[in-house]
């Protein structure tokens, strides 16, 4: 008699243990899908609000700059954060191509945020890269396109 | 009742709990991911409606070849109120810096505030940055709106 009720009482604990460890393991994948969905919908929501144009002169693609002691006209793209939320202002998290073509990090001379500290909503970043017009070439049609993590635009000009 | 019936009640009271947890988890993610989405799509429409709202026309460009300052008027033609921090200036392709900018007027008036009104002039006087004469003048507005002129007029 006393053995029948410890092995219902065992069975008993077993069941809620078994509910127990049921119960926790859905528990974290809820928690972990729900933080999933929390954190795509911030990244969606950043990736609207992030908005950026290139308002270069389309004319005058070049400045007169001094980079490793070589004087000469370099691409100068000069980007304006035109979202409503501050992007991030850093080299390797910004890509430019030239033509379709992807520039290589080393080819970005300098990406500073002009008048302010960050890339705040109308701020300007001026983006350096070593490239002169005679590498881009003259008397022809190019394309230049900033991408960043949320956002890209693109302009034409002619040399 | 004995302890098995017990147990299936409790483990399913218990289940039943977790079931409850796990979707107020859910309703509470997927809400605020929407309400999140929803603000940045508002935002985004107002941008967008602002900025098609948006026009500007440089209407003179002057050179002072003597002060070595460009001095530039420009008329808000849209219907958007405009934000006069936000205005940018480009010189032959050069971006000038604010701290370039010595003043600015807004329908004759120094600009005390920021707004600049739809029909209102907006005149800059801003340092030739480039110590040469000024032929192409861009200014942009805060939504990217932008307009040109190569008539400077040097005096």
């Amino acid at each position: 008699m006393a053995s029948d009720s410890l092995s219902r009482m065992v069975l008993l604990i077993a069941s809620l243990l078994i509910a127990a460890v049921l119960g926790g393991v859905v528990l974290q994948y809820s928690q972990r899908v729900s933080n999933s969905i929390k954190g795509r919908g911030h990244d969606l929501s950043e990736q609207i609000m992030s908005d950026i144009t290139i308002v270069s002169d389309p004319q005058n693609m070049f400045e007169n700059e001094n980079i490793n002691g070589l004087v000469e006209n370099y691409l100068v793209i000069y980007v304006k954060n035109t979202g409503s939320t501050t992007l991030d202002n850093e080299k390797r998290l910004v890509n430019v191509f030239l033509d379709g073509e992807m520039l290589r990090f080393d080819n970005l001379e300098s990406m500073e945020v002009i008048d302010y500290t960050y890339w705040r909503p109308a701020a300007v970043v001026r983006i350096l890269t070593d490239y002169t017009d005679n590498v881009v070439g003259e008397n022809r049609d190019h394309s230049v396109k900033v991408v960043t993590l949320k956002s890209e635009d693109k302009l034409k000009f002619r040399v | 009742m004995d302890e098995n019936g017990l147990g299936a009640l409790v483990g399913m009271g218990v289940l039943i709990l977790v079931s409850l947890i796990s979707a107020s988890l859910f309703i509470y993610a997927i809400g605020r991911t929407n309400n999140q989405l929803t603000t940045a799509r508002d935002g985004k429409a107002d941008r967008i409606s602002e900025r098609i709202q948006t026009d500007i026309i440089i209407e003179n460009a002057v050179w002072d070849s003597a002060t070595k300052n460009l001095i530039l008027t420009v008329k808000n033609t849209g219907s958007t109120v405009l934000s006069i921090s936000k205005v940018d200036l480009l010189e032959n392709g050069v971006l000038v810096s604010r701290e370039n900018i010595n003043d600015i007027y807004v329908e004759g008036v120094a600009a005390i505030t920021d707004v600049w009104l739809p029909e209102e002039e907006l005149v800059i006087r801003a340092d030739n940055i480039l110590l040469f004469p000024i032929e192409r003048v861009k200014a942009v507005t805060q939504y990217g709106v932008s307009d040109y002129t190569e008539n400077v007029v040097a005096v």
